[in-house]
């Protein structure tokens, strides 16, 4: 797979449910062989987007493709609950044509998880270490995980995230991870796609992404120029300002932001103006 | 993705065909008992196995739904209940295929299994069937011959397809219930006297085993016509109705060779229905997510 080449293209995709639009003009492009977050609050649309670009649901609008042999962890991780280990290996083989069944065992035994042992017996991280072997048991080109982690432990969670990584990092795989923890994508996603109610509000090379935000922290009277202001809260004296493409302001404290506070601010600003649409 | 349907219904089918096995062991002792003391007296023939026989109608009544619910009604619900059709069909495997082999790998055993323990009940009730109704009629008719494999196609598909549109076990088998049920009656009591035209004869007898759908009475030039048994007063009933001017008795009736003929218009239809269900599945399942 060649570096710069997409694994995933969007374009004005939208899903209508009965309630709304549960996403809506997504244009953007995930790039191949990268690791990308795909973040957002609960209910904005990370899981829409996941089973629509897996085929499970059918967009109302534009598109959704992905480019690569796919493989689907879905929230939840759903295996069959009477299955043993090895069944739903098994399962995974007869389901497609191009199983690695060695590979896939490997990755359970890595786990230390008993062939002979029923899915409804496993532990969380157990279960999510043989729902990732199934998946990564198809050899996929571009992996989709929703919300894989939730539901683990913080052990379990560093577990899974690591033998995740030695995995594609092996094999040059495309990843979109769905989280709204974002404590566990820091340090391991290079690339964001934030979702904030049904929309695209940020995308890009997260190293980019931090380097163009500044978080600016001054008085109460602080002046933004409006056009770069993402986000601003007003707490008593002081003022914080999320900032995007301005370099520096005088007598202002200018802090680079975390990923958390970056995306973070991204929710809160899409809150807010959702809450003025509804207004309005 | 046939042994994954299998694996995954296993249980139930195995149990299903247990209950079908220990229902049909029942059956072919009393076809080997009934064989071995023909030819025998109607009057003790009856009374040999009347206390059976009135136990037969209704587990052969209950064995068809009972297997729509419990064969039926999970094959799609359960998954949708648990949400592992996603993992179904995220998999290099088609909605269609994925829909079909299930239902084929669910329903394909215990429709042939009742089919066949319709058959074995043909064999065994066929020389009783003029103890209990006309074997042409509720509840001997749906007791024996393929229609009970039918219902159970048409109960099996009912359960499926309800639990695609419900998404939930309970859900699907009350609809199972509540639609075969519902089918059951309307067929045996609207539909089955009419599948043929029926036999007439004015002596007002019959012989044993034949349905009779209508009895009524004839004024002297052979005109039908009504028997006021309220006005008799104390009269003795021959004596009213030849002052009434009844003339004869007549009777409707279909002739017990019809019960085949009966059997195959009667499959026919819980086919149709069956197949319409199906239709409603497969788009149904195009749905789901």
């Amino acid at each position: 797979m060649d570096e710069g080449s997409a694994a995933l293209v969007a374009a004005g995709l939208g899903k209508r449910y009965r309630r709304g639009w549960a996403l809506e003009d997504c244009t953007f492009t995930l790039p191949s062989g990268r690791i990308a977050a795909l973040v957002g609050p609960n209910g904005a649309g990370k899981s829409t987007l996941m089973s629509l670009a897996t085929g499970l649901l059918r967009p109302t609008a534009g598109s959704v493709e992905v480019l690569g042999r796919p493989g689907f962890l879905a929230q939840g991780k759903p295996l069959y609950q009477g299955f043993t280990v090895q069944e739903m290996l098994r399962a995974g083989r007869m389901l497609n044509p191009d199983w690695d069944d060695e590979y896939a065992r490997r990755l359970v035994d890595e786990a230390r998880v008993p062939l002979g042992a029923r899915i409804r017996t496993l532990s969380g991280g157990q279960r999510t270490r043989v729902a990732l072997a199934v998946t990564l048991g198809r050899r996929p080109e571009v992996v989709l995980l929703d919300e894989p982690l939730a539901d683990l432990d913080p052990l379990a969670r560093q577990e899974v995230m690591q033998a995740l990584l030695s995995e594609v990092a092996e094999t040059g795989t495309t990843v979109v991870l769905s989280s709204h923890v974002i404590a566990d994508l820091d340090g391991i996603c290079d690339h964001l796609l934030l979702l904030s109610d049904g929309r695209v509000r940020l995308a890009g090379d997260v190293e980019d992404l931090l380097a163009e935000h500044r978080l600016l922290i001054g008085p109460r009277s602080l002046e933004v120029p409006p056009e770069f202001v993402v986000e601003r809260r007003d707490v008593e004296r002081q003022s914080t300002v999320l900032v995007r493409g301005l370099a520096d302001l005088p007598d202002v404290e200018v802090l680079d932001p975390t990923l958390e506070e970056l995306t973070l601010g991204y929710f809160r600003a899409g809150r807010a103006a959702a809450e003025r649409g509804v207004a309005a | 993705m046939t042994w994954v349907a299998w694996r995954q219904q296993r249980l139930l089918t195995l149990v299903s065909l247990g209950l079908v096995a220990v229902v049909a062991a029942g059956m072919a002792w009393l076809w080997a008992d009934v064989s071995s003391v023909l030819p025998m007296d109607l009057g003790p023939l009856g009374e040999r196995y009347s206390d059976f026989l009135s136990y037969v109608p209704m587990v052969m009544l209950v064995l068809p739904v009972l297997l729509g619910m419990f064969a039926g009604a999970p094959v799609f619900a359960r998954e949708l209940e648990q949400g592992t059709h996603v993992f179904g069909l995220t998999q290099s495997v088609g909605r269609g295929r994925w829909w079909a082999t299930k239902l084929l790998v669910a329903g394909v055993p215990v429709t042939v299994a009742m089919t066949l323990l319709g058959l074995l009940n043909a064999k065994a009730l066929g020389p009783l069937s003029f103890i209990m109704t006309s074997r042409l009629q509720t509840p001997m008719f749906e007791s024996q011959g393929i229609v009970l494999g039918m219902y159970t196609a048409f109960a099996f598909a009912l359960g499926a397809t309800a639990g695609l549109l419900v998404r939930g076990t309970l859900g699907a088998m009350a609809v199972t219930i509540g639609g075969y049920l519902a089918l059951l009656v309307v067929v045996g009591n609207a539909a089955r006297p009419h599948y043929a035209t029926p036999e007439f004869t004015a002596s007002g007898s019959a012989d044993p085993g034949v349905w009779r759908v209508e009895i009524g009475y004839l004024d002297a030039l052979g005109k039908p016509m009504n028997f006021a048994a309220g006005d008799c007063g104390l009269d003795s009933f021959p004596k009213c109705m030849a002052d009434q001017g009844i003339a004869s008795q007549f009777t409707r009736f279909h002739p017990v060779e019809r019960f085949w003929d009966f059997q195959l218009l009667e499959s026919g239809i819980f086919v149709l229905a069956a197949a319409a269900l199906l239709g409603a599945g497969a788009w149904a399942v195009r749905r789901i997510h």
